[in-house]
């Protein structure tokens, strides 16, 4: 079928995977507690194919959030700590020389794996956030002149502290580009706090969590997530949220191409996990604040103001055509 | 490797400006190419080939020395073919060889830009020397092809054709059209043809001269070029009465009339008959002092005066169209207290020739109780005798001439039969000239005008007799009067009939006719548009010929007008399009929302605002679950009901 067709989701099995989804997502809930719709954005940023960054102070849940992710859809899950001292090596791997074969032998790092969870990616050197941010972008490594593929699915959920903290070394804007989404987490509500106090041992309960999803599972959520319908009205208000970046006059640079490609497929993606048959605004409104926040940067002039209070002024000053 | 491709690419860029500057150098030098001398059209051409190779082929250019040397030569060579740097045919052969010449250096943007000027000033030149409808047709596609050069030298793109280009800039060009326009009729005319720049005035224009000798007429009934165009404003004479007079030759000395010199102002006493026909005459240059107008013409339009023989004179000769209005009275006699003194010069013959023409002349003198008697006989000899009105009279170069003619071949042509007329009179004691001009004409029933050809031109007599003063007497008439009342081609034998072509076939003698009818529309409308009729326009139009401060005032609102319409049509083709139904259908529901207090905002969704709605309002939960879910469907999904839809709002009706 030819992918410009509109593909009414209720009549292939897609349903009952997102159900399986909402499912997953429930049960994440159930660790992280009141944070459904940052679940629900990582998840869709995962099924779009996309990196996803999450920073916030420490302590609010981020790996928690991103070991929950690994666990629920049931991939294989490798974590690298971020420090100062971290080299290429240790994350893509190195080539050993062993005895018995009288040979280098490849001993491929923890970059190999369905979902890899960059800790405090912030507190590495540059040269180490490269090497990680390059295999994002190619989706495979080349050691000593041989290229090898990551496996596939891949993704990568970095975390990092807010980069006015003691010892981070800030990612430059052309790679924070390369995540699809920033989130952040934020303090629990009252209510979710406190049953957070009640409640058992998150370490516990995520050692008991069983896996939701699969591989195989997320790439048929992924491929419908890309085929679902993307009305000629949408773009236009896409265009036009793109196009109001680029000409009011309080933005540095305004959203790239790439960007609003990025936006699009979040947007099918998170449709998707809301279970419509086409994309409407409010989808797009959903994710916006994700994917824009960490491309959109303010005119030096202008007074300081958060990634979201900014997201929220662009969607109110753009209509819905 | 990057310099290399950057190299290439320099490479492909200079190729395809100069492939545009040559193209609109080609076409704007090639009307040029009918008049200038072959070798500079050559050497220019020369020159674009070999510029061509040396982009291709990478040939080396010319140093700065060698290009002055060329530079030095053309100069010469110029000169050498024209004697002069000066004047519109040197001018124009100058600037096509430094146009090549330019190429031969150019490079780069700021080159080829002048030499794209340098062309358009070219394709200018043309109008020097033409100014008819084929080459103003000719000019507006050379005119388009040079600003499409222009576009893709200023901003050459590869992905551009030359279609795509071609129709930027027609589209850029449309809008300049009214502005031309309003210039055209608005901007000052300056007086005298285009630019005071003289013609090159050689036999190139048919037509009268200010001489007759005995092939002159004949000469010209070979050609069916028109003299001029005229718009009767009263109602037309009758075509035996349609004399236009030119000039009055009063001399004459071995076969040849010629006028002499004198020119009298005109005081002398005219007496008229019958109503006045009053007319408009398009004038094709003539290369005359000479107006021409029906006879008698008794007021000189503008800038013209009368001479004491009725000649319309003007200051400069007449090298473009002219447009003008005059008065004539077609019964008239003029000139009856003429001094005998004057009346010597109409007397005067050559001593001693044509013995028996004067023996004639005297006989009829003692016979005839009075001059009008010797004129009727003069004329029944003409029409008893076996005279023959005959394009091919034969050569006659003797001294004695009219006595030739008159008592041996008897084959003539007008200028024979008025040549000799006037002798005989002048033999007999009486006055006489010989006028020449046209006679007849025919009405192109297209456009109502009056279409007289050089192959009407006629010479006839005048006498002047005591008491009546001088009186037109056509000698013709008498020798073959369907010259007269018919045209030449009904009094000449059937062979000899010029024009015959046209006249045998009668759809091309209506395409002739049409062609006549637009040419003369051109001329009236477009060339002869000089500051008389500017004048008259601006008459029409309620403005002040003069007040250049109204004027100013006009042209800025007109070409602001035009730029602002031009704007406007600019905004309203990029304007968003208008809502479809669907959407009408939802702002619908919207308003009757907000009527309850429940306005969406602009930049809230259809989903969040049903959930508000619901929210505030459950008792419409089931109407407004129902109208956005299908109103999704529509505008996001690509499916659902436009009707369906429209019933839903149709019938949603809110309790406030």
């Amino acid at each position: 079928m030819p992918n410009d067709q509109p593909i009414p989701i209720r009549e292939l099995p897609i349903p009952a995977l997102v159900q399986k989804a909402d499912r997953a997502i429930a049960e994440a809930s159930q660790i992280i507690l009141g944070k459904e719709v940052q679940i629900r954005l990582s998840l869709a940023c995962l099924i779009s194919g996309g990196h996803l960054l999450i920073e916030d102070i420490p302590g609010v849940g981020k790996t928690t959030l991103a070991q929950t992710l690994a666990r629920l859809l049931g991939l294989s899950y490798q974590r690298i700590q971020f420090t100062s001292d971290l080299l290429p090596a240790d994350i893509i791997g190195a080539s050993i020389y062993e005895r018995q074969s009288d040979g280098f032998r490849f001993h491929p790092g923890p970059i190999f794996a369905q979902l890899v969870l960059a800790d405090e990616v912030n507190r590495a050197t540059p040269k180490a956030q490269s090497a990680l941010l390059e295999a994002m972008e190619e989706r495979q490594v080349t050691v000593d002149g041989v290229t090898r593929p990551l496996p596939q699915p891949f993704f990568v959920i970095a975390t990092q502290n807010p980069t006015h903290q003691v010892g981070t070394f800030p990612l430059p804007e052309s790679q924070l580009d390369r995540f699809l989404m920033r989130i952040d987490l934020g303090y629990p509500g009252e209510q979710a706090e406190r049953d957070l106090l009640r409640g058992r041992n998150r370490r516990e309960l995520l050692h008991a969590l069983q896996a939701a999803l699969n591989a195989q599972e997320l790439l048929a959520l992924r491929a419908a997530a890309f085929k679902l319908h993307v009305s000629d009205a949408l773009l236009d208000y896409l265009q036009a949220v793109v196009r109001y970046t680029r000409e009011a006059p309080r933005f540095e640079t305004g959203l790239s191409p790439r960007a609003a490609i990025a936006l699009k497929h979040a947007a099918q993606a998170w449709a998707l996990l809301m279970g419509h048959t086409g994309v409407v605004p409010e989808d797009l409104q959903a994710v916006l604040q994700g994917v824009v926040g960490h491309r959109l940067r303010l005119k030096a002039t202008h007074e300081s103001s958060s990634s979201a209070t900014l997201t929220g002024e662009l969607l109110e000053a753009v209509p819905i055509p | 490797m990057n310099a290399v491709r950057a190299a290439d690419f320099d490479a492909r860029l200079e190729q395809t400006r100069l492939l545009w500057t040559l193209a609109a150098m080609l076409v704007m030098v090639l009307p040029h190419a009918l008049h200038l001398a072959p070798w500079i059209i050559f050497a220019a051409v020369l020159v674009a080939l070999w510029r061509l190779a040396a982009a291709y082929r990478g040939w080396p250019l010319f140093n700065r020395f060698t290009r002055i040397g060329f530079g030095l030569l053309a100069f010469l060579g110029v000169f050498a073919t024209y004697h002069t740097l000066n004047g519109p045919e040197a001018g124009t052969a100058l600037l096509i060889l430094l146009a090549a010449l330019k190429l031969m250096e150019a490079r780069g943007l700021r080159d080829y830009f002048l030499a794209l000027v340098i062309a358009l000033f070219i394709g200018i030149a043309n109008f020097l020397y033409d100014q008819s409808i084929p080459l103003a047709i000719y000019m507006i596609p050379a005119v388009w092809l040079a600003i499409t050069a222009l576009l893709n030298v200023a901003h050459p793109d590869a992905s551009r054709t030359a279609l795509t280009s071609l129709k930027t800039t027609g589209r850029m060009l449309l809008p300049a059209l009214p502005i031309a326009l309003v210039l055209f009729l608005l901007f000052p005319r300056i007086p005298g043809p285009l630019w005071g720049v003289a013609l090159p005035q050689d036999s190139a224009i048919t037509g009268l001269s200010t001489q007759m000798s005995p092939d002159t007429i004949s000469r010209l009934a070979q050609s069916d070029a028109i003299a001029f165009q005229v718009k009767f404003l009263s109602p037309a004479p009758p075509r035996a009465r349609l004399y236009w007079r030119a000039m009055v030759l009063h001399d004459y000395a071995h076969g040849i009339w010629s006028m002499g010199n004198a020119l009298w102002p005109n005081n002398e006493t005219l007496a008229t008959h019958g109503a006045p026909v009053r007319y408009e005459m398009t004038l094709e240059p003539n290369n005359l002092r000479v107006l021409y107008a029906l006879d008698l013409p008794v007021r000189a339009p503008k800038n013209t005066y009368l001479t004491a023989d009725y000649e319309l004179v003007t200051q400069h000769p007449v090298t473009e169209h002219k447009l003008y209005a005059v008065t004539s009275y077609t019964d008239y006699s003029y000139g009856a207290d003429t001094p005998s003194w004057i009346l010597r010069r109409d007397l005067r013959l050559p001593q001693g020739d044509d013995p028996r023409a004067r023996r004639l002349a005297r006989q009829w003198r003692a016979t005839a109780g009075s001059p009008e008697q010797v004129v009727q006989d003069a004329l029944r000899m003409f029409h008893d005798q076996p005279f023959v009105y005959t394009l091919q009279p034969g050569v006659l170069t003797g001294p004695n001439r009219i006595d030739e003619f008159l008592f041996d071949t008897r084959r003539g042509f007008c200028e024979h039969y008025a040549s000799a007329f006037v002798f005989l009179m002048r033999a007999a004691g009486i006055p006489a000239h010989v006028v020449i001009g046209y006679q007849g004409g025919s009405v192109n029933p297209l456009d109502g005008y009056y279409i007289v050809r050089q192959d009407d031109a006629h010479a006839w007599a005048e006498v002047w007799f005591t008491g009546r003063g001088w009186v037109r007497v056509d000698p013709t008439a008498a020798v073959d009067p369907a010259r007269v009342e018919e045209g030449l081609a009904a009094a000449l034998p059937a062979g000899e009939v010029p024009g015959y072509f046209f006249r045998s076939h009668p759809w091309l003698g209506n395409m002739r006719n049409l062609w006549d009818a637009v040419n003369n529309g051109w001329n009236q409308w477009v060339l002869a548009y000089g500051p008389e009729l500017q004048k008259r326009f601006f008459a029409h139009v309620g403005l002040d010929y003069g007040n250049w401060l109204q004027l100013a005032l006009v042209l800025l609102v007109l070409i602001g007008g035009i730029l602002v319409l031009v704007w406007l049509v600019l905004l309203w083709r990029h304007r968003v399009p208008p809502p479809v139904a669907a959407v009408r259908d939802y702002r619908r529901f919207c308003r009757k929302l907000a009527k309850c207090g429940l306005t969406r905002q602009p930049h809230e969704g259809p989903l969040d605002y049903a959930k508000r709605v619901i929210r505030s309002r459950p008792d419409l939960a089931e109407p407004v679950h129902a109208i956005t879910s299908l109103y999704v469907e529509l505008r996001y999904t690509g499916m659902g009901s436009t009707r369906e839809f429209n019933r839903l709002v149709q019938a949603f009706r809110p309790q406030q």
